[in-house]
């Protein structure tokens, strides 16, 4: 499937520029090592081929403007051509290469992406258990609670379960086995609170009071992830589980659970996140402190190009002056 | 934009001042508001400057 951009012919209005442009911007016939490549994705010259890019690679040869099946020929192209984006951009902004063939925001330096949140520390983990949700108040009966969180034996795999209040009396999941309440979310405020707790024993997990929206949920700081994999942080031993929720560098909403190293920094697992939106920390004991940032490597040498476009989401075409490694 | 420097002299960036500070708070160790200089960044004063000062001292 072809990508569409602006036509250089029309795009650029001095005519020598635009020969020169037009003439020159396009390598033909090269050849894909690896398992193809689709339209608009990064390629990266390797001995004489090209295979599809890489996070942070150095060797930049263009883009496809159409797809490039396995160890098959076709054109690659530079100069101001379309590039698939793995993270917001701005006009302006210099890119760099990132997994599968996308590009995104070049960083220089971390950003901050949740400020030294303290644990939301739910007071007990229901631990193969039920899990019921009660108001003290009988007017709430429209209110849905979402709870987030992982069933047991399946530590890093995120589930959510949405229930509807039924005032004072208790409404039971219907997972009977949660393993771990990493987030709690109200779709309205209640007029009384609301308590979440284990089915079997009936044991707080979290009381919410009335009001609050939320609980172990923390918003992000900033959102551009710069299309790498993000860094956690804590400021003291511990090694609960945290759940962040973003987009991928398709474009596509991801979360991501792992659990932490003590006050070790060290990368969130090992997917891309194009954004992140917020973190389940309910999990983490309140008396410890964490932070996230984006990834620390930094682009400085693997500046690729300029976003001649802005997009607020990744995964869709934008166009781009792009140079390969070697002008 | 809102900057502290970690140990090895990389910056991060936060986006509030009380994001910031907070996080300096909570990080002593990690984070300060002022970039360390490495031993052999710092400029060392040159010998022979000191010398000749104090020559100019004697003949004062």
């Amino acid at each position: 499937m072809a990508v569409k951009s602006k036509n250089p012919k029309t795009a650029i209005k001095n005519p020598d520029l635009r020969q020169y442009v037009f003439g020159q911007f396009h390598v033909p016939q090269m050849t894909d090592s690896g398992a193809g490549i689709a339209a608009g994705r990064i390629c990266e010259y390797t001995s004489g081929s090209i295979k599809l890019g890489t996070e942070q690679n150095v060797l930049v040869e263009g883009i496809t403007r159409t797809a490039i099946g396995a160890a098959a020929k076709g054109d690659v192209e530079f100069g101001f051509v379309p590039c698939m984006a793995g993270s917001p951009l701005a006009v302006g902004d210099r890119i760099a290469p990132r997994a599968s063939g996308y590009v995104g925001k070049a960083q220089v330096a971390q950003d901050s992406l949740l400020d030294a949140e303290a644990g939301a520390s739910f007071a007990v983990q229901p631990s193969n258990d039920g899990v019921e949700i009660v108001s003290s108040s009988a007017a709430d009966v429209t209110q849905t609670v979402t709870l987030y969180g992982t069933l047991n034996g399946a530590a890093t795999v995120l589930v959510t379960e949405t229930l509807t209040l039924t005032g004072v009396t208790q409404v039971v999941s219907a997972h009977l086995d949660w393993g771990v309440i990493m987030g709690i979310r109200l779709s309205a405020a209640t007029v009384g609170n609301v308590t979440v707790r284990e089915a079997s024993g009936n044991v707080t997990i979290k009381a919410i009071t009335a009001g609050d929206l939320t609980a172990g949920i923390s918003p992000a700081a900033t959102s551009n992830a710069y299309g790498l994999i993000p860094r956690h942080d804590q400021s003291d031993a511990g090694t609960a589980a945290v759940c962040v929720v973003g987009t991928g560098l398709d474009g596509a909403v991801i979360n991501i659970i792992d659990t932490m190293n003590g006050t070790t920094e060290e990368d969130h697992g090992t997917t891309p996140f194009a954004t992140v939106t917020e973190f389940y920390t309910g999990a983490v004991d309140s008396g410890v402190n964490i932070n996230f940032l984006t990834n620390e490597a930094s682009d400085a040498s693997s500046y690729c190009g300029v976003a001649l476009q802005a997009t607020s989401v990744s995964g869709v075409p934008v166009d781009c002056w792009l140079k390969p490694y070697w002008m | 934009m809102f900057i502290l420097y970690k140990k090895d002299g990389s910056e991060v960036n936060f986006t509030t001042e009380e994001g910031m500070l907070k996080t300096l708070e909570a990080f002593p160790d990690k984070y300060s508001f002022e970039k360390l200089k490495k031993e052999d960044e710092i400029p060392k004063i040159d010998e022979s400057l000191i010398s000749e000062n104090e020559e100019l001292k004697k003949r004062k």
